[in-house]
This record gives structure tokens, C-alpha cells and sequence, in this order.
């Protein structure tokens, strides 16, 4: 479980994060809304043991064991994965390359190319094509299958569907929640309240570097009127 | 699987086939200076590519490469002029020591990139060709070191021109499979994003030390069949400008195309022979080249000749 106490992560003296606490459990999707410049993005790399923001008080805990003070690599090979927003692609790699570069077709155990193509089959058609040759659909599959190539137990997401056509939206929900029931754990950072809910079991609400509301998936659907006042700009 | 595994490697059989062709006719028609100049073009190429490696696939430039090949040159005639050892032994620990010392330097600048690197491999450089001239007790200082010559069995030049082939066809084949390995992908990762290969759990340090250490291997065979061919050592063949001369034959090639090395190193190599007949300014030459080059073809011979081919297809 991934469990995150009391966090408080700074860009410079800058305080961005201001004692967040939520967990992930296995197998569980779980959403963390807010609306821009709340912080989320700034959980995920503190997460990540990204070089900033610096994280100064808290604790991020993976299965028990602190994860921070670890570099990005440590927190990747405890099998943590990170979709960046942005998709954030090697432009100079080829679809399959990218796959192949993290796990040899040799190997047969776990998440391999042929598995990400049989998800993707979209993917399978452009498997010579490089990064910066791909549509936006086509990129945020690739940086799923590419995340999934570690055969991580938690996937860290940064809005997947941001910039996205409905219909990419649609098949990338769908996907998530293929992988929520292999027992995968997903966080799943969106603005988008609709396809969050669509996926997730369990929802988290940031704002101004604080979780202020933590509800489940089933309240929400019932009635999000109490979620609007922090996702709606007034 | 034959079929996939030749469509695969299929750039690097033709470059190695156009090599094997070009290069092997020339003790067919060529006299022995012209054998010599083949053999350095050579050498030469396979100092160029372990700094393609670096440069072009894994986005560091190494100003350092000249000294890791200097260095196996001095351990060479060292140990077959002082010591009298035999020259096998002598290539093997020059080879040694080339790769010892660029595992010290890839130790220190694995950890930075950009100007950082470029100014680090400068300095541990400089920090050889400043041992190579102060140590005069062991390597001559400003004098060099002669050597004894090569072995009888070797000292026919076409003899020399084709091991020194066999061998650099051998690692050029070698390399391309290196940078074409999951290894190979993972460089040119954290050449485009170091923080993103660390995302997904690749130690950059470590990758690029490794890289560093097996490039320097490379530089250190050139650097003990220059010692072969050259019977001659000196400070100048550790300092900076070894170290400018193969990046710039890996430039002119192509960077990040590994084979344009060949073209790039005869281009410097013949320039630097035959029109120095001619003009004593002949690096001025090479600078009008080098200029009109990265007007007309930035991404090299190779790469403008790649890119004409493209244009080609799609047309």
C-alpha cells in the first residue's frame, strides 16, 4: 500500500504541499481531483523523489518501507510507475524501442511488447513509428505500455486524458479499468470529475496544496453537488 | 527470423560491406604510403565512433577520448621499447589501461551532462597530457618514446592494413550492436530525457559510466594499433586536439550515424596528407570543409546522404 502522511513539499520557500495524507491500496483506483495549480502534480514527483519539489516534513511510505531520501530510479525499481502528464515520449525512440529498451523481447514473464500491442492494437500499427510521430491518443497509449513494461503493482497517472478526443477518453477509462481489476493500483490525478468517476473507487479532492474532501466513488456518483464548489472556477 | 535479423542489422551489412570493399582494394593497386594512410583512416575511424557513441547516441560530448587513446599508446611502447615485452602483452595492457583510465573518468563525469561534461573530460584530459610531458622519467617528457618496431610477422604493411581491418570491421560490427541492444536504446533515453529514464528506474550514472568505460575500450584498441602503426609516442598524441580531431571526424561523418566515423576520418586523414603537399595552410582547408559542411549537411556526410535517400523514397 502506498500510504502518504502529513506531506509538505516546497519549490524554493514556496509551500505547495501542505501536510497531504491519502493512501493507495492494491488493486484500488483512486482519484485525486482539483483544479489547476493545486498541487497534484507536485504529490505525484514528490512521490517520485523527483529532484523538485523538496519534500521537508512528512512521510511517503511504500509497502512500509520511506521512500523518501530514495532517487527517481530507487522509487521506478520498487515498482512504482509514472505516466507524466504530457505523455513526455522519447522523440528520437520508435514505438517498439521504447518497450524493448525497458524489457528485451526475450523475456516472457509479466507485461511484455506483445502484451502492450495486444491492448493497444493502435500501437501495433505504428510500432516503427517514432515518439514525435504519434497522435495524442496515440502517445498516452504508449506512455501507459510503457509504464506497465516495469510490471508495476501501483501506476502513478497524471491526467491521461488531458487534450484527449471523447473517444480516446473512452477507450483509455476503459483501459484503466482493465488494469484496476488485475490488482494493479492506480492513481489517477484528473481535473476531469466525469472520467475520474467513470474508473475509480475511491475519490480525493486538492486544493491549494490540502486534501480537503475524501469520499467514495459510489457517494460521488450519487451526488457530486458537495465535490462542484472545489473543482467549478467561481 | 534470418530475414528479420538481416532487416534489422541491414544498414550496418552495408556500411561494413561498402568498408570491406573500398578499404580492402587499396593494397591491390595502392603503394605502401597509401597502405599507411588506409591503415590511419582506420585507426583513426574507430577512435571517432567510440566518441559517436558518447556523443551521438547518448548526447555527451567526451573532449577526453584523445588521452584514453594516448594513453594505451604510451602503455604500449612503453612496454615493448622500455620494459621489451611482447607486443601482444603490450596491446592487451594498453588496451587495459585505456579502460582503466576511462572507467576513472566516467566515474567523475557520469554524473553531469551538457557544458559540465564537456569541461570535465577536458580537464582529466589535460590531466594525462600534463602527466605524459611532467613524468619524464617514464614517458620521455617533450621527447616520446620511440618504439622497437613492429613484430617480423607483422611488419609487412598490407599484412598490418588487413589485421588492423579485420579487427576494426570486427568492433564497428560490434558497436552497432551495442547502441542497437536495450543498452544501446536506453543511451539514447537519457539522451533525450535524463529524468524520464530515471522515471522508469534506469540509473543514468551508472549507464553512462558503463558507456563510458566500454567507449574508452574502443579508444584504447585504436590507441595500441596507432602505437602498432606509429612506433612513436608523444605528449602530443594525448592532448586536446586527438580528442578534437576525432570528434570532429565523427561530426563530419555524421554524428549518431556510427559508420559516417570512416567518412569523416578520411576526409581529415587525406586533407591533412596530401593537401599539406600543397599548402602549408591546409588546416585552414579543413576549416572552409568543416564550415561548409555544417552549412550544407549539419547532421554530416552520411546523414545528408541518408536524408537524399529518404527524400528519394518518398518521392
Amino acid at each position: 500500500m502506498l500510504e502518504i502522511k502529513d506531506v509538505q513539499s516546497f519549490y524554493g520557500e514556496a509551500l505547495v504541499l501542505n501536510g497531504v495524507t491519502m493512501n493507495v491500496k492494491p488493486g484500488e483506483v483512486v482519484a485525486l481531483l482539483g483544479r489547476n495549480g493545486m498541487g497534484k502534480t507536485t504529490l505525484i514527483r514528490s512521490i517520485m523523489c523527483l529532484a523538485q519539489p523538496q519534500v521537508r516534513a512528512g512521510s511517503i511510505k511504500w509497502n512500509g518501507e520511506e521512500l523518501l531520501g530514495l532517487k527517481p530510479h530507487g522509487v521506478a525499481q520498487r515498482k512504482i510507475a509514472l505516466v507524466p502528464q504530457g505523455r513526455r515520449l522519447f522523440p528520437s525512440l520508435t514505438v517498439t524501442e521504447h518497450l524493448t529498451m525497458i524489457k528485451p523481447t526475450s523475456v516472457k514473464e509479466g507485461w511484455t511488447a506483445e502484451k502492450i500491442f495486444d491492448m493497444f492494437p493502435r500501437l501495433a500499427e505504428r510500432r516503427s513509428h517514432r515518439g514525435n510521430q504519434l497522435s495524442g491518443g496515440e502517445r498516452q497509449m504508449l506512455a501507459v505500455g510503457r509504464a506497465l513494461m516495469i510490471d508495476p503493482e501501483v501506476v502513478l497517472m497524471d491526467e491521461p486524458s488531458e487534450g484527449l478526443a471523447p473517444v480516446m477518453v473512452q477507450h483509455l477509462e476503459t483501459i484503466i479499468a482493465e488494469l484496476g481489476k488485475t490488482g494493479l493500483g492506480i492513481l489517477l490525478v484528473e481535473q476531469n470529475l466525469y472520467s475520474a468517476l467513470a474508473v475509480c473507487d475511491r475519490v480525493y479532492v486538492m486544493e491549494t496544496g490540502r486534501i480537503v474532501h475524501e469520499a467514495s466513488a459510489a457517494e460521488v456518483r450519487t451526488d457530486h453537488s458537495s465535490l462542484m464548489k472545489y473543482l467549478v472556477v467561481q | 527470423m534470418l530475414v528479420d535479423s538481416f532487416a534489422k542489422n541491414r544498414p550496418a551489412i552495408i556500411a561494413i560491406a561498402i568498408v570491406l570493399l573500398v578499404f580492402g582494394i587499396v593494397p591491390m593497386f595502392g603503394s605502401n604510403y597509401q597502405i599507411s594512410i588506409a591503415t590511419e583512416i582506420l585507426i583513426f575511424a574507430l577512435l571517432a565512433m567510440s566518441i559517436d557513441v558518447l556523443a551521438g547516441f547518448a548526447g555527451r560530448t567526451s573532449l577526453g577520448h584523445g588521452a584514453i587513446f594516448g594513453a594505451s599508446t604510451y602503455v604500449v611502447v612503453y612496454w615493448t621499447s622500455v620494459v621489451g615485452g611482447s607486443p601482444i602483452v603490450a596491446v592487451a595492457l594498453g588496451i587495459l589501461a585505456a579502460t582503466l583510465v576511462a572507467a576513472v573518468f566516467g566515474m567523475l563525469a557520469s554524473r553531469v551532462s551538457g557544458v559540465y561534461f564537456l569541461l570535465l573530460t577536458l580537464a582529466l584530459g589535460m590531466i594525462v597530457w600534463g602527466v605524459a610531458l611532467r613524468w619524464t622519467s617514464v614517458s620521455g617528457g617533450e621527447n616520446g618514446l620511440r618504439g622497437v618496431g613492429r613484430p617480423e610477422w607483422l611488419n609487412d604493411p598490407t599484412v598490418f592494413f588487413y589485421i588492423c581491418l579485420g579487427i576494426v570491421l570486427t568492433l564497428s560490427a560490434v558497436i552497432w550492436r551495442l547502441v542497437q541492444s536495450p543498452f544501446g536504446l536506453t543511451l539514447r533515453g537519457i539522451r533525450d530525457s535524463e529524468s524520464r529514464m530515471s522515471s522508469l528506474g534506469y540509473g543514468c550514472a551508472t549507464h553512462m559510466f558503463i558507456a563510458f568505460t566500454t567507449t574508452g575500450f574502443f579508444a584504447g584498441v585504436a590507441g595500441a594499433l596507432y602505437a602498432l602503426f606509429n612506433n612513436f609516442v608523444s605528449p602530443s598524441t594525448v592532448q586536446l586536439s586527438q580528442s578534437v580531431e576525432g570528434l570532429l571526424m565523427a561530426i563530419l561523418g555524421g554524428i549518431g550515424t556510427l559508420f559516417g566515423a570512416f567518412i569523416g576520418a578520411a576526409a581529415i586523414i587525406l586533407l591533412e596528407n596530401f593537401v599539406s603537399q600543397y599548402t602549408a595552410r591546409w588546416p585552414m582547408v579543413l576549416g572552409f570543409m568543416f564550415i561548409a559542411t555544417m552549412i550544407f549537411a549539419p547532421e554530416g556526410v552520411l546523414g545528408a546522404i541518408r536524408r537524399i535517400f529518404r527524400v528519394g523514397k518518398k518521392s
